[in-house]
């Protein structure tokens, strides 16, 4: 397993008006898994990520991460440990727009300082898996919202991380530009043993995913794996989304009509 | 790296850099050239002792750099504020906080040692011609070169590291504060509720309304004052601090509302216009400044209340210290003006009329300024914590009796004046015993702060 996370909540707000974002959950992720979790909004999807990714801390509960308890680290050692085994990706593509492509990409490298050789050789490999080789001069501003997400996804991966957490990556690409990345981040996901994490809250996004974590009201609800094709799997996503909201197959199912 | 980061960052920020560096340069260059003047050994042997001092000069140049402090911490702060995304995620990619922060230091330190640069160039360019509207105003001929001083330099110089030390702490202090999820929060825009554009644009025109009222309040003070307390029957004290209360509260309201109120409402109107909106342009067109100024509209307010405040309270000062005293009791000056060729008369007339006055030295001008004491001019038998440092020339006499609808001087070369204002504190006393003590001049009562003239002729 490359993560592991046991008996995890999260907490919010004051003694007198105290929010339960995350109830006792427990998941793992194995390496190479592309993992996806869906939910409600305001199921704790987001707060679950967010814990898994070392951004947030847990009010109980720990997550490890290969032989690595997180909650242990602070300050330069969980920034170190960040750089080196996780990799990012958001909704809102967070490029820093004063820096061209490359710069974006190669940042994280200078960061560890990585020679430049090297720094070189990643940058090709990731610039030609996702098609970016012509736009390494350009600046986030001159991108279409489709380029700036694989420059996003360019940047968490030169460093090849371990896992890479997205949140909602699809959220502000239209459908050309969300299949597209998302088709380059399953083929780097079966090229090499990284693992994917990947919150979001549509049932075509996430039916890329191998495995599905069903969240709701802070708790893990249900999960679902994929075993044959991805039309058969984004249908079973569907009926879960309806089953979470009080409809679907299984509760038509169950009460017996 | 950190400073190419710098570099890009200053280059791609360059609007609002370029508003810091403006107001700096600006800053920079009063500071120094007030600094100058301090400096300026033959210009202060002229003004030291009359128009402005060496103490009054520090002081003003420590206020300046005071404001310089205030605003560049705003600026910084509001600066920092738009870019906390771009901060998350440096530090979530490992970049170490301090790191961060000397980016920013350099990013600042640059637009800051532009901003001296242009301001010690101005300073310098202007130097002669800020001292020689000082010294015309004050009606003194003096022959002002262009000037330099290393020393002048320093205070100047100085601000620079502290500034650096105080944005840097700031910045410290608040990305300290702030979680590694809240800096990568994106930022929503902080839309106003928009009312409908006929509400918007009557509320301008209150708001436009309001603050020419407070400006004409604050030029026409005494008149303010007077009405103030003759309506409330209060003392003309409690009437002028009441005045410069009320306009203050108007022109901080008026410039909060120029912010939230009549700028997005100009901004709305403008909107109207699709040649004027150019969306898709990189320059700073009316849709950048619409989407910024909509999103930064509560700092925008914060930094307007704090250059309103700033202002306020130096032209307020300004007044008082020109003007006000005039009419707060127990400060009155009493000046006398004639010319220069007069001062032998003048001293015939004060001894005969057993005045002890103390002469400033003599001006290169029409004016000689001859300020005495109200104890020496009534007698023992009443008392006046009259103030005789204020100097009133023919033309400051002349402004405020405009102001007060008075006779104003018209002094030619052989002519002189003496002005007496008469005071409460006077009173008490029989206008006889004052008048039979004092032939020259006339006693009036408070209220109306009726001034005698009496010219004297060859």
């Amino acid at each position: 397993m490359i993560l592991t996370a046991t008996h995890l909540s999260k907490i919010y707000g004051t003694t007198l008006n105290l929010t339960k974002a995350l109830q006792n959950v427990s998941l793992n992720v194995g390496t190479g898994e592309f993992l996806g979790i869906m939910g409600p909004s305001g199921a704790g999807k987001s707060t679950l990520l967010n814990i898994l990714s070392t951004l947030d801390q847990p009010t109980s509960g720990q997550v490890w991460i290969g032989d690595q308890d997180i909650s242990q680290l602070r300050g330069q050692q969980l920034a170190s440990f960040r750089r080196k085994e996780l990799g990012f990706i958001f909704q809102d593509f967070n490029l820093l727009e004063a820096l061209t492509v490359e710069e974006n990409i190669i940042l994280p490298l200078t960061f560890n300082k990585t020679p430049a050789q090297q720094v070189n050789a990643e940058l090709s490999r990731v610039t030609t898996v996702l098609n970016l080789t012509q736009l390494l001069q350009r600046y986030p501003a001159e991108l279409s919202v489709g380029q700036r997400q694989r420059v996003a996804a360019a940047r968490a991966l030169v460093v090849k991380p371990k896992i890479l957490f997205a949140d909602e990556p699809t959220g502000s690409l239209d459908s050309y530009s969300a299949t597209e990345l998302l088709q380059y981040l399953q083929l780097l996901n079966q090229s090499s043993q990284m693992a994917i994490v990947m919150v979001t809250h549509d049932a075509f996004t996430a039916s890329f995913c191998k495995r599905i974590l069903f969240i709701k009201d802070g708790q893990i609800f249900s999960e679902i794996v994929r075993k044959n094709s991805r039309q058969e799997f984004f249908d079973r996503i569907m009926d879960m989304q309806a089953t979470i909201g009080g409809g679907g197959k299984t509760n038509a199912l169950q009460s017996g009509s | 790296m950190l400073y190419n980061l710098a570099v890009k960052n200053f280059k791609r920020y360059r609007v609002i850099h370029g508003i810091q560096i403006s107001i700096g340069a600006l800053a920079v260059m009063i500071m120094f050239d007030f600094s100058l003047m301090g400096a300026d050994a033959k210009l202060m042997q002229v003004i030291g002792n009359t128009i402005l001092s060496r103490s009054f000069l520090f002081l003003f140049t420590l206020v300046v750099a005071g404001l310089l402090i205030l605003f560049s911490t705003y600026w910084n702060r509001l600066l920092m504020r738009q870019r906390y995304q771009e901060i998350g995620q440096l530090a979530l990619m490992g970049m170490p906080t301090l790191k961060i922060l000397l980016a920013f230091a350099i990013e600042f330190l640059l637009s800051q040692i532009i901003a001296l640069g242009i301001g010690l160039c101005l300073g310098l360019l202007f130097y002669k011609l800020l001292v020689m509207i000082l010294l015309k105003v004050s009606y003194v001929n003096f022959a002002i070169g262009f000037y330099f001083n290393w020393r002048a330099l320093l205070p100047v110089i100085l601000l620079i590291p502290i500034l650096q030390v105080i944005l840097f702490l700031n910045n410290l202090i608040t990305i300290k504060r702030l979680s590694l999820l809240r800096l990568l929060k994106p930022k929503r825009p902080n839309v106003p509720e928009i009312l409908p554009l006929w509400q918007l644009q009557l509320l301008s025109l209150l708001v436009l309304g309001l603050l020419l009222g407070g400006a004409q309040g604050f030029v026409n003070l005494f008149s303010v004052d007077d009405f103030l307390a003759q309506q409330l029957n209060i003392s003309l004290v409690a009437g002028l601090c009441l005045a410069i209360l009320l306009l203050s509260i108007a022109w901080i309201l008026g410039l909060m509302g120029l912010w939230r109120i009549v700028i997005p409402t100009v901004i709305l109107c403008l909107r109207r216009f699709k040649k004027l909106y150019f969306i898709q342009q990189r320059i700073f067109t009316i849709s950048e400044i619409s989407r910024w100024s909509f999103r930064n509209v509560k700092s925008l307010t914060g930094i307007t209340l704090l250059l309103g405040l700033a202002f306020t309270f130096l032209g307020m000062g300004a007044l008082v210290s020109r003007y006000g005293l005039n009419t707060i009791d127990n400060y009155t000056p009493y000046s006398l003006l004639a010319t220069a060729n007069k001062q032998v008369e003048i001293d015939q007339i004060l001894k005969r009329d057993k005045v002890v006055a103390q002469v400033q030295p003599i001006f290169q001008t029409k004016i000689l300024p001859v300020n005495y004491n109200l104890d020496t001019v009534v007698g023992h038998n009443y008392r006046s914590n009259a103030d005789p440092s204020m100097v009133m020339t023919q033309a400051t006499y002349n402004r405020f009796a405009r102001y007060r609808g008075l006779k104003t001087l018209k002094l030619k070369p052989n002519q002189a004046g003496i002005i007496m204002p008469v005071t409460s504190i006077l009173k008490a006393a029989s206008k006889k015993d004052i008048a039979a003590q004092k032939p020259v001049v006339q006693v009036g009562t408070y209220a109306q702060l009726k001034l005698q003239i009496t010219s004297i002729t060859n």
